[in-house]
Parts: structure tokens; C-alpha cells; sequence
């Protein structure tokens, strides 16, 4: 330590350095200015990518990195389990009113020609849904993602500059390739048809932010891979 | 490691012989502005302000970059985008002032950068700059002296991240991002009285350094210096 003071660069000229360089050793701080220079246009270039990925993670509001995952199968399970319910409610008024005569029962009867159904869907609106085969799309996956989209674009309309907290936004997400496509994907989708509504349910919460902040403050850091490994 | 290089150089050439002329060529020292205070662009960035998180970014990019550049070398700015791709994520979970801010984006990109070091299964590579490979971060006709005034960003890190990699790393974060010993030390896991040893040996390394090869780098103007390296001293 006798060396450190003998030196030159005695601690608190290292500390003077360190802090501004005000005061030191006017070589070693100009180096250390240099080092410390305004940023050139290449070392920026990265900006815009960091934005977009910044913009994704609004989008992904609950998705924090370490629960992407298993919030991603929570909420696809949530929207399924809904849309089931749904199934499981038009499937009962189906049966009613298979039951009461009103249309051949479904369940029990596979009958082979579609234009029965067709005919039935007057009297029971709940059948409308179900059975028949939309003209444009697949019929239960689409009409959980159309019923995602609404909520998403009533969102977008009523608070476009905040995250849209519903956890069904992952399945959206995967749904339309990303989340910067999710607008054209559910313009894609068209005009929901009014059946679709009842899917909108697992964006209920829309008040309150979904799950609070994972409690650790950037969980990716400071706490588990901080070892440096030497 | 206490400097070799510490008195006279070893061919038993006089400082001061030296001296003169190329003090004439430094400038005094100047102090480095202080890095901007980010907690309003941090707060605002957690809501969701896109604004504001590129403000954060200009901010703390440079140094993150040139950082990270000291333990992966020329993937820097890869392990860099991965680092910010984190950030953008993560801010919402960050609490803390704007020190604190850049303490943790220091240490996110710190651990992209071993986490990339460790997928190269390599060590990390030192750089082994010194002033003799700076003739191509200056302008041509520069002298010893100047060479060392008109030092490029790129060179002067280059400089820095050769040193021990502790050393190197404890200046970078004080330095270039600007954070205190304590600071640093939590992104070093660290305590911070370890950081500011290993940044002052690091310091008085590289004076040496510098003045060692200032001293033999000969009078100003040798006009062929680029093409057959450095004249002989005297």
C-alpha cells in the first residue's frame, strides 16, 4: 500500500479520476474523457430495435420473462376452459331443445345432412353457433380469437397508449404471428359475428392490471446468474 | 499486479528528457460532464413511455456498449441488443433511482455477456491494444502526444479493456456509466471497497503504461510512423 501513495496516481487522485477527472493526471483523464465521449451514430444504431422490443413488451404486459411460459398456458388454458363453457352451454340449449322436439338431438343422432341443423338454427338462437361450420373460418379456435380481438380493439379504441392487461394476449400473440401483427390479423378476421361475444370473457379484469409485478425487482439479475463465474 | 513499469523506463531513458515536448501537447484536464439523472425517463418508461425509454437508451447504450465490448469484443453489440431486449421487458418489475437504473442494465448486460461467453465455451479473448495499435484510431501525422490527446473513443476503451479484467471492468462502470464504488460493486458482486482498488490499480497501470509508451515512442514527427512503425527513441 506504501507503493499506492508513492505513486503518482495516489488513491485520491485514482478517486478524483474516477469521479469527473477534474482533477488528475491530464493524460490518463483524457484518455479516460475519451472513453467516456458522446456516442457516435454506430453505437446507436441499435435504437430502434430496442424500441420495438420495448413496444412488445407493453403489448406482453403480463408476460414478464420469467412467467412468459407458464402465463402463456395459463391464459390459452383460461380462453379454452371459457369457450368450452361456452360449447358446453349452446350444446345444453341444443339439447333442450333437441328434448323438447324442437330439433333433432345432435348428440345422439349424427344426422348427415347439415341443412337439418340450418333449419333448426331459427327457433334456438344458443344453436346458431355451434354445430354449423362458419363459411369463412375453422369454428372454435376462431371464435375465441375473434372474440380476443374484439376486446383487444375495443381496448385499442377506448386506451390506445396503454397495455391491454388480458391474459388471453399471449394465445392472441401466437395467434398472429406477433404481437406488431395482432391489428391486421384481427382486421383479417373480419366482422366478428355477434356469437363471438362470449369469448370476450377472460378480459374481464380490464381494470386492474393482471398479477401483480413479479416481486423481484428485475428478476433476471442482480439475484440468480449473478455469479460471475470466476 | 504492482506496475513493472513504475521509475525510469528500461532502456534508462530519462523521463524528463522526454517530457517536455509532449506535455506541450496535452491539454489540461477537463472534467467529464456527469451522466444525466434518468429516474423521471425510468418512471415514465415503466407506464409505458416509449419517449422516454429511448432517452434511456441514447443514455446508457454508449457505455453499455463499450462495456460489454471489454469481455466479448467485437459480439459486443449482439450481447448488447440481447441486453436491451431484457431491459425493455423487465423495466416494469425496476425499482430504484436512476443509478440504480444503470447499475441494473449493467449487470443484465454483464450477465448476456458471460451467458455468451460461456455459449462460445470460450474465455474471454483480452484484448491486447496498447498505444503501439492506435495508429489506425488516429489521424495519420499524429505524434506520441497527440496521439494520446486525439485518442479515439474506440482507443481509449480498447486501452482500458486491456487491462485485468477486474481492473478493466471497475473503470468501465465508474467511468463510462457513471456509477459509484457501490454500484459497481453490486453489479460486480462485489463490495465496494474492492471495486475501488482494483479501478485504482487499474488507473496507476495505465499511467504507466502510458507514460512507458509515450517515453519511447519518441520525439514528435516521425513522418513515416504509420508505415515502419514507431522511429527509435533519440
Amino acid at each position: 500500500m506504501g507503493r499506492d501513495r508513492s505513486h503518482p496516481i495516489d488513491p485520491r487522485t485514482a478517486e478524483g479520476l474516477l469521479r469527473d477527472g477534474a482533477d488528475g493526471h491530464p493524460r490518463l483523464s483524457q484518455v479516460l474523457a475519451a472513453a467516456a465521449a458522446p456516442p457516435s451514430e454506430a453505437e446507436l444504431r441499435g435504437e430502434q430495435d430496442a424500441v420495438y422490443a420495448f413496444r412488445r413488451a407493453r403489448l406482453a404486459e403480463p408476460a414478464t420473462a420469467r412467467h412468459r411460459s407458464a402465463r402463456a398456458v395459463w391464459a390459452r388454458l383460461v380462453t379454452v376452459k371459457v369457450a368450452a363453457l361456452a360449447l358446453a352451454i349452446a350444446a345444453a340449449g341444443v339439447a333442450v331443445a333437441a328434448g323438447t322436439g324442437v330439433l333433432p338431438n345432435p348428440l345422439r343422432a349424427p344426422i348427415a345432412s347439415p341443412a337439418s341443423t340450418t333449419t333448426s338454427s331459427g327457433p334456438s338462437p344458443a344453436t346458431g353457433r355451434r354445430p354449423r361450420p362458419s363459411a369463412t373460418t375453422a369454428p372454435a379456435p376462431t371464435a375465441e380469437l375473434v372474440g380476443l380481438c374484439r376486446a383487444y380493439q375495443a381496448h385499442v379504441a377506448a386506451k390506445p397508449a396503454t397495455p391491454w392487461p388480458n391474459p388471453g394476449l399471449a394465445a392472441l400473440i401466437q395467434a398472429a404471428g406477433g404481437a406488431e401483427h395482432i391489428a391486421d390479423f384481427c382486421a383479417a378476421l373480419g366482422e366478428p359475428g355477434p356469437t363471438a361475444a362470449p369469448t370476450k370473457e377472460p378480459g374481464k379484469p380490464a381494470d386492474h392490471p393482471t398479477g401483480p409485478p413479479s416481486p423481484h425487482p428485475g428478476n433476471p439479475s442482480p439475484g440468480p446468474t449473478a455469479r460471475p463465474g470466476h | 499486479m504492482q506496475s513493472e513499469w513504475g521509475g525510469d523506463p528500461p532502456d534508462g531513458h530519462h523521463p524528463e528528457a522526454s517530457k517536455t515536448p509532449r506535455q506541450r501537447g496535452v491539454r489540461p484536464a477537463v472534467p467529464r460532464a456527469p451522466v444525466p439523472d434518468l429516474a423521471a425517463e425510468v418512471a415514465a418508461a415503466r407506464t409505458g413511455d416509449e419517449d422516454a425509454f429511448r432517452t434511456i437508451y441514447r443514455s446508457v447504450q454508449p457505455g453499455l456498449l463499450r462495456f460489454v465490448r471489454g469481455i466479448v469484443g467485437n459480439d459486443a453489440e449482439d450481447v448488447a441488443s440481447e441486453a436491451w431486449a431484457q431491459i425493455a421487458r423487465d423495466i416494469r418489475s425496476f425499482h430504484g433511482d436512476s443509478n440504480g437504473f444503470r447499475a441494473w442494465a449493467a449487470t443484465i448486460a454483464r450477465h448476456r455477456a458471460l451467458d455468451h461467453l460461456r455459449r462460445q465455451q470460450r474465455r474471454p479473448q483480452p484484448s491486447t491494444t496498447s498505444l503501439d495499435d492506435l495508429d489506425d484510431v488516429v489521424a495519420a501525422d499524429d505524434t506520441a502526444a497527440a496521439a494520446i490527446e486525439l485518442l479515439s473513443t474506440d482507443g481509449a476503451v480498447a486501452l482500458i479493456n486491456a487491462l485485468p479484467r477486474d481492473q478493466a471492468e471497475a473503470i468501465m462502470l465508474r467511468v463510462v456509466l457513471g456509477l459509484d464504488a457501490q454500484s459497481a460493486g453490486q453489479v460486480l458482486n462485489k463490495r465496494a471497497g474492492a471495486v475501488r482498488a482494483a479501478a485504482h490499480r487499474g488507473l496507476r497501470r495505465l499511467f504507466d503504461q502510458l507514460n512507458r509508451d509515450a517515453d519511447s515512442a519518441g520525439e514528435p514527427d516521425p513522418p513515416d510512423r504509420r508505415d515502419g512503425g514507431r522511429s527509435a527513441p533519440l
